[in-house]
């Protein structure tokens, strides 16, 4: 796209079940350390599979007491994320009037927990109220709203809802709206805390989690070996701050990445049941949208859920679009580590993507005891990866109801 | 001092992570950065503590101890109601 503007990514932050900060995230991951865990709570019991990949609790020490009051877990991590990206970016606010200044958020469901405790309060213990503030904890775009108060915008503050693409979506979005002159900066991301008895039960039902690994429950999420046996539900925010390219100069800001190209693409054919089709579409859109051939591409972010069919049509998609070339990709699967952040998990691949281009390392896909002969791609087992001449990358988001997002980020050239 | 007062106190200074020495009873919240939002909020969950309900006679709500002393208005009621 050589005649709209080009978009710098310049500021990234993370928190997540191998760690919080963006640097410390990474680190985790190339490390190979997993944040699965058996969860340990009062209705654990009653769970068949007891996986999660939790947080922990939350340091809100520079939390004034009305944000404490005002935000549910899901809103709490998005402002602990994009102040961080923020402050990561160098206060890009300085630069950008507030008028110029744009908020995109993924996220899947909102406040499930004040959801959850609602009814457990009207339903279980019969009473008759709710907490007063339910409504703006619940509601979906209460994350968008807190970062657009964070990052003083005064232009669109936009969440969306396209499950586990979500987060990749918003990213997408926040390109679209500075290249057409929108905007000039952007905080973009996406949060999640769905690790609530009823969000973790109806999961269960749908028998598409990981089983528990009889050794070692942290090894229980194994993307594209042989032996895996589904997802693990985690929590956590990633944000990533944009600019217009010219902008970012001007300030001198450190520019770490060109977010080079976006598509989305919809399967229209199940509501839960990939589609090669609607993956290959969305990979090509989103490498014409860069102006990239796939050969310019040398590592993909996959999706890589590690449930049985999702591995294998996302790796027939990968075959589809690269054709020959695909053999010669580092594809990580970092689900293995920090889970699946459902609508988050977009955009913290995506900054894992970011900075394996930045550090020219790629991170493994661990637990990946038995490669998936049906599978046969270079799946980075189980060890992080030095790739000096590693310039673009490809982090691919899937999500139930069909939507397929894919975000393509390359270094400065 | 009252009881009631030393147990909003401590409720207050876990609940938005305040330091106790800034709570003293004539402490306005606003200060503190409690708003009216945040203020409904508390008293929700000063209703489940002291298994009293305050919705109907509220009056204005400034300080700590503008909370005490509502909270122990109606657990006098409450009391002399049950005697």
């Amino acid at each position: 796209m050589s005649s709209s503007r080009r978009v710098a990514v310049t500021g990234l932050g993370v928190v997540s079940p191998v760690g919080t900060g963006a640097d410390f995230f990474f680190d985790a991951l190339l490390a190979g350390k997993s944040g699965i865990q058996r969860l340990d709570s009062h209705y654990s019991e009653r769970l068949g599979v007891r996986l999660g990949a939790s947080v922990g609790k939350l340091d809100l020490s520079g939390f004034p007491p009305t944000l404490i009051a005002q935000t549910e877990r899901v809103s709490q991590l998005a402002i602990l994320s994009a102040r961080e990206a923020l402050q990561n970016a160098g206060l890009p606010q300085a630069a950008t009037p507030p008028e110029r200044r744009g908020v995109f958020v993924g996220c899947g469901f909102g406040g499930a927990q004040t959801v959850e405790d609602g009814y457990e309060a009207l339903f279980a213990r019969g009473q008759d109220r709710v907490r007063p503030l339910s409504v703006m904890l619940a509601m979906s775009n209460a994350a968008a709203a807190h970062v657009g108060m964070l990052s003083e915008a005064y232009g669109p503050c936009l969440t969306y809802s396209n499950a586990c693409a979500s987060g990749a979506i918003a990213i997408g979005e926040a390109l679209r709206s500075i290249r057409t002159g929108e905007i000039d900066l952007a905080v973009a991301g996406g949060t999640e805390a769905l690790l609530t008895f009823g969000v973790l039960k109806s999961w269960e039902m749908l028998h598409v989690l990981a089983t528990e690994d009889e050794r070692n429950p942290a090894e229980s999420c194994r993307p594209f070996s042989a032996d895996r046996t589904g997802l693990v539900l985690g929590e956590g925010a990633a944000f990533v701050v944009l600019e217009d390219w010219q902008t970012a100069k001007k300030r001198g800001a450190r520019i770490l990445v060109e977010l080079a190209g976006y598509a989305c693409r919809n399967d229209a054919k199940h509501l839960s049941r990939p589609d090669t089709g609607g993956q290959v579409r969305a990979m090509r859109a989103a490498l014409a949208d860069a102006g990239l051939a796939e050969t310019a591409i040398g590592h993909v972010n996959a999706h890589g859920t590690a449930t049985a069919i999702g591995d294998q049509v996302e790796t027939e998609a990968l075959r589809a679009v690269f054709g020959e070339h695909v053999n010669r990709l580092a594809i990580s699967a970092t689900k293995s580590m920090h889970g699946h952040l459902m609508g988050a998990a977009g955009a913290i691949e995506f900054v894992a993507a970011v900075q394996a281009l930045v550090r020219r390392i790629v991170p493994p896909t661990m637990f990946l005891r038995q490669p998936d002969p049906e599978l046969g791609l270079d799946f980075v087992a189980n060890e992080a990866r030095r790739m000096p001449e590693l310039r673009a990358a490809m982090s691919n988001a899937f999500a139930f109801g069909g939507t397929n997002a894919v975000l393509v980020a390359q270094l400065d050239s | 001092m009252s009881d009631t007062l030393k147990r909003i106190q401590t409720m207050l200074a876990e609940q938005y992570q305040l330091a106790p020495e800034r709570l003293g009873p004539d402490q306005p919240l606003a200060d503190l950065g409690i708003d009216s939002l945040t203020t409904i909020e508390f008293m929700f969950t000063l209703e489940d503590v002291f298994s009293i309900r305050l919705s109907e006679e509220r009056g204005a709500i400034e300080t700590v101890n503008d909370i005490a002393k509502l909270v122990d208005a109606v657990l006098q009621k409450k009391a002399a109601g049950i005697s």
